[in-house]
């Protein structure tokens, strides 16, 4: 390195100069991120892309906590890719609600994205304008319940929902319930004096702003700057490197699977996934989210908010190969039951394995008989709807 | 103004744009690195 570049000076003052940059982009981060603001945003704008499952999710957490509370309270359905594809919109379902039940008849939300961990619909459920007679519907399955600590922890410091404060979901992992398993870990307490970045806006909300710009980007662009960042200097179009124009989102697209399953080969290929992974998946981390889940329905409880595990069909090679949970599973979900929570299990709804487009998502054309089977369900619950 | 005067300020502002750079370019990377996240990709499941 030349004698001149190693000038103390300079680098001392170009360290002042990028920490000032710094402090200008956090105040304008957190800002433009605050809660304030955020009910101010158009709910597309939200979306980095159509199929922005979380910026429609955190879209529509904000949209009814900027709503006057309906008459006749809320249903939230949380849940994964299996409600994704399984229901279908909300306007149909709301549409036979209120044929059922008339003007009194709850408003319902569906909040889902792919790969949902319990920790997130925790932090999700806990985020929401749920008051005394809201009805919580909860997506459950052995899948759903095998994210567990490492997932929670990653709610503290690299969230997809980062725009949904994580507070409540800090007070949940402390109760003794959870904290029974995971020891009060290190990330539950106060780690801002070890690692002071965590408090600042533009790390937490590093993954949000990160997939929002790279989905408005055209696909050129991010391909160059992950090729230039990734080594990959032969691969990288430099011209596309400084194309910065953006694209319009528009309305975001819910369903990624049509009415074409996959192959005999692939799903055997998935189940084969299951087994060597899922199942031992499920009897490492089950224990902390059910646990997340037992907590989150005595929090509900004792704010009078009725939880619903729904468990969707899944066709018979799915139930076959995830056979060594079962047991474990259905304990779990008996003391849930006990906890105060009500299960509506469709697993056995009359659907065979070429209804669905690999073992657990059904494909479009049953999705009117499965939202059939899930609201007589929801109406035959015992909940009392009308009087919510 | 001598050319004997303007030559060190001309280092030092070189100087600065080299650690000014440097240091962007370091900030960007440990923020673009801290947020890669291969499963926020979305995989359509």
């Amino acid at each position: 390195m030349s004698g001149k570049l190693l000038n103390g000076r300079a680098f001392v003052a170009a360290f002042i100069t990028v920490a000032l940059i710094l402090v200008v982009v956090e105040i304008e981060v957190r800002s433009a991120l605050s809660d304030q603001a955020l009910k101010d945003w158009p709910e597309d704008s939200f979306l980095a892309h159509e199929r922005d499952d979380h910026g429609r999710l955190m879209a529509g957490v904000f949209a009814a906590r900027s709503e006057d509370p309906p008459p006749g309270g809320h249903v939230f359905v949380i849940g994964g890719s299996t409600v994704r594809e399984g229901l279908l919109p909300d306007a149909v379902i709301q549409r036979g609600l209120s044929d059922a039940l008339g003007a009194e008849a709850p408003e319902i939300h569906t909040l889902y994205s792919f790969d949902q961990t319990m920790a997130e619909t925790a932090r999700v459920a806990l985020n929401l304008p749920l008051q005394h007679g809201d009805t919580l519907v909860i997506g459950v399955n052995p899948r759903r319940l095998s994210f567990g600590e490492p997932a929670l922890a990653r709610e503290f410091v690299a969230s997809r929902f980062s725009l949904l404060s994580n507070e409540s979901l800090r007070a949940l992992a402390a109760t003794d319930t959870i904290a029974a398993i995971t020891g009060n870990e290190p990330w539950l307490s106060e780690t801002r004096l070890l690692t002071p970045w965590d408090s600042l806006a533009v790390f937490e909300h590093r993954l949000f702003m990160r997939n929002w710009v790279e989905g408005r980007l055209n696909a050129n662009t991010v391909g160059a700057w992950d090729n230039l960042f990734g080594g990959k200097l032969g691969d990288v179009d430099w011209l596309a490197l400084a194309d910065v124009d953006t694209r319009n989102v528009r309305r975001p697209l819910r369903y990624a699977y049509g009415d074409q399953a996959l192959t005999k080969r692939e799903k055997a290929e998935i189940a084969a996934a299951v087994a060597s992974t899922r199942i031992d998946a499920f009897f490492e981390h089950s224990p902390v989210d059910f646990a997340i889940l037992q907590s989150l329905i005595e929090t509900q409880l004792a704010d009078d908010v009725y939880v619903i595990l729904l468990e969707l069909p899944r066709a018979q090679s799915s139930t076959d190969v995830y056979g060594p949970v079962w047991a474990d599973y259905e304990t779990g979900m008996s003391a849930l039951v006990e906890a105060g929570a009500t299960r509506l299990d469709l697993r056995n709804a009359p659907f065979g394995d070429d209804d669905f487009y690999d073992l657990e998502h059904l494909l479009a054309p049953f999705r009117p008989d499965l939202t059939d089977m899930f609201f007589e369900e929801l109406l035959g619950a015992e909940l009392d709807l009308e009087q919510s | 103004m001598s050319t004997e005067s303007a030559r060190p300020r001309r280092d030092f502002i070189l100087a600065y744009l080299f650690w000014l750079a440097v240091l962007i370019v370091v900030c960007v990377a440990i923020w673009l690195s801290s947020s890669a996240l291969s499963s926020f990709r979305y995989a359509g499941f």
